[in-house]
């Protein structure tokens, strides 16, 4: 078994009432190795989110199974599971609903350590190693989330699911909040993490410009389902579907007149 | 506690209402609260050559029917009435947000209880509810504090199912799950300590329209029987008196209106406080 998380079948549909349900994922088979990033493109509203959220464990999908190191995600926070549950993190999307406001930043940098066999001494370093990396002035430790700035947030945001040492980060739309300079920043933090530490990343974008930067594989979906998925260079120097073709285009166009 | 440095310490915002409403009931409670143990000890001399006296300086606004000081005996009848208003809504505040918090954690089912209780309480006022726990266990205190408590649970069970709801849709709910943090550490970590400022608002406001309730319960003769001073009970008795001593009713019925203003004012200043703080920060 050479793949750190396995994606079989995996179909997902949300119940509309009076007994009707609408498809959301469709069949979904893909995997990701260990020190791999993997991009998952596609317009809004093609379930990405959705996605994340099964792949990390917040929710069952409907049918089919996602497995990291051979458990299903979605029983990674069951008790003979629970020490390889810090090992799956993610960055969420929105930084005002990601921290909780009345936590201090050294409470929200806890939590993930909590599961793992460090001194206090050992953690108080990451931590502020992990600060930073993030361009987070050490004072900040002590202050509650709500008196940052949503960019700040979504970089303590990024902080968290780093600081734990995870082995697969899922990242959704992680640095579409923040401003040019920053982006750079935390995406090279990502990848110099892959480099120390064999770190995977599951990458959802929009941003082609950025998936080009970061990924190994990129996986195109569209309407819930995978309609193209190859080595980065070869997507985008030779997409085989019209849909992917459009995607590179409009992102292409968009930077052109900016 | 860190709630309370969020009230006290932030003069941001001076608040009027906060102020205002504050000095109200303190006005009332504290001299009532002295009276109150000087009562434990020695009960109100009831002087019937003393009855229906005009205001002295030993009696500041004249005696009763019974010869009792007037003011004395409303503010001893104020402390009764908002100690069992309190309770009853600690109680409620308790129970109701307790079932409203599981309903949001738990499943289906929990949610379907729930909602029956609240439906259920709902349909019936307080009257009825105290008429017929006066008729099955008898009047008392904890008879009165129970009737409230029930009238006023569905309201804290809905606040706090939905208050609960929505903290756990938040994304940082998500995060403490990858985290490894378990179902009870998240509640009492994140969901609780963000429902406080909500709650707070909520309790005081409903202490004050416990306290309007409690006073016509008592005024019926639905609340605590007799020696007990309670200003509905007070109200109702001076009212014989409203066409040759008319000053009497209007006694209780300031200070009713005083702790009642007083309290709401508190709520809505504590509101105003919380929402402002939100909105800066």
């Amino acid at each position: 078994m050479t793949e750190l998380l396995a994606v079989q079948n995996v179909s997902f549909s949300r119940s509309g009432g009076r007994g009707n349900t609408r498809p959301i994922l469709k069949g979904l088979n893909f995997e990701v190795k260990p020190g791999e990033t993997v991009a998952i493109v596609g317009q809004s509203g093609t379930g990405k989110t959705t996605l994340a959220h099964i792949l990390a464990g917040l929710m069952p999908p409907t049918s089919g199974s996602v497995r990291y190191k051979g458990v299903e995600t979605q029983h990674l926070a069951h008790r003979q599971n629970r020490s390889l549950r810090p090992d799956l993190q993610m960055i969420f999307q929105d930084p005002y609903s990601s921290l909780d406001p009345r936590q201090t930043v050294s409470a929200i940098m806890d939590e993930p350590l909590w599961a793992r066999a460090l001194d206090d001494g050992q953690k108080q370093k990451r931590v502020s190693d992990m600060l930073h990396a993030l361009a987070l002035p050490p004072e900040s430790l002590g202050r509650r989330a709500h008196e940052f700035s949503g960019g700040q947030r979504q970089r303590i945001a990024i902080a968290r699911a780093l600081v734990g040492y995870p082995s697969l980060v899922i990242a959704d739309e992680a640095v579409s909040a923040l401003d040019a300079s920053a982006q750079a920043r935390v995406l090279n933090l990502l990848l110099e993490q892959q480099q120390q530490t064999g770190l995977s990343l599951v990458f959802i974008s929009h941003d082609m410009a950025v998936v080009q930067h970061m990924a190994h594989r990129v996986i195109v979906l569209a309407d819930g389902a995978i309609v193209e998925e190859g080595p980065t260079g070869q997507v985008f120097a030779n997409p085989r579907s019209a849909h992917t073709a459009a995607l590179i285009q409009k992102d292409l166009w968009k930077d052109t007149n900016v | 506690m860190n709630i309370l440095k969020r009230i006290t310490s932030d003069t941001r915002f001076p608040s009027l209402g906060l102020a205002l409403g504050s000095a109200c009931v303190l006005g009332v409670l504290v001299p009532g609260a002295v009276l109150w143990l000087a009562h434990l000890h020695a009960t109100f001399g009831i002087d019937i050559h003393a009855r229906l006296k005009p205001p002295t300086f030993a009696h500041w606004l004249g005696t009763d029917p019974l010869g009792r000081d007037t003011l004395a005996f409303s503010l001893v009848g104020a402390v009764n009435s908002y100690g069992i208003s309190y309770l009853s809504m600690v109680l409620a505040l308790g129970l109701g947000t307790g079932l409203g918090v599981l309903a949001a954690a738990a499943g289906q089912k929990t949610k379907i209880i729930a909602n029956g209780v609240v439906e259920l309480g709902i349909a019936f006022p307080p009257i009825i509810i105290a008429a017929l726990l006066v008729t099955l266990c008898g009047a008392g205190v904890v008879q009165e504090i129970c009737a409230l408590a029930i009238f006023f649970i569905p309201g804290f069970v809905r606040l706090g199912q939905q208050a609960a709801a929505n903290i756990y849709a938040q994304d940082y709910i998500a995060a403490a799950r990858l985290s490894a943090l378990t179902p009870w550490r998240i509640l009492l970590r994140h969901v609780l300590p963000n429902m406080v400022p909500g709650l707070l608002v909520q309790f005081s406001v409903n202490v004050a329209l416990a306290m309007l309730a409690e006073t016509g319960l008592s005024y019926l003769g639905l609340g605590a029987p007799p020696p007990l001073p309670e200003l509905g009970r007070i109200l109702a008795s001076y009212q014989v008196h409203i066409y040759d001593h008319p000053h009497l009713v209007a006694v209780p019925g300031v200070v009713v209106v005083l702790l009642v203003l007083g309290t709401n004012m508190v709520g809505d200043g504590l509101r105003d406080r919380f929402a402002r703080q939100e909105h800066i920060s």
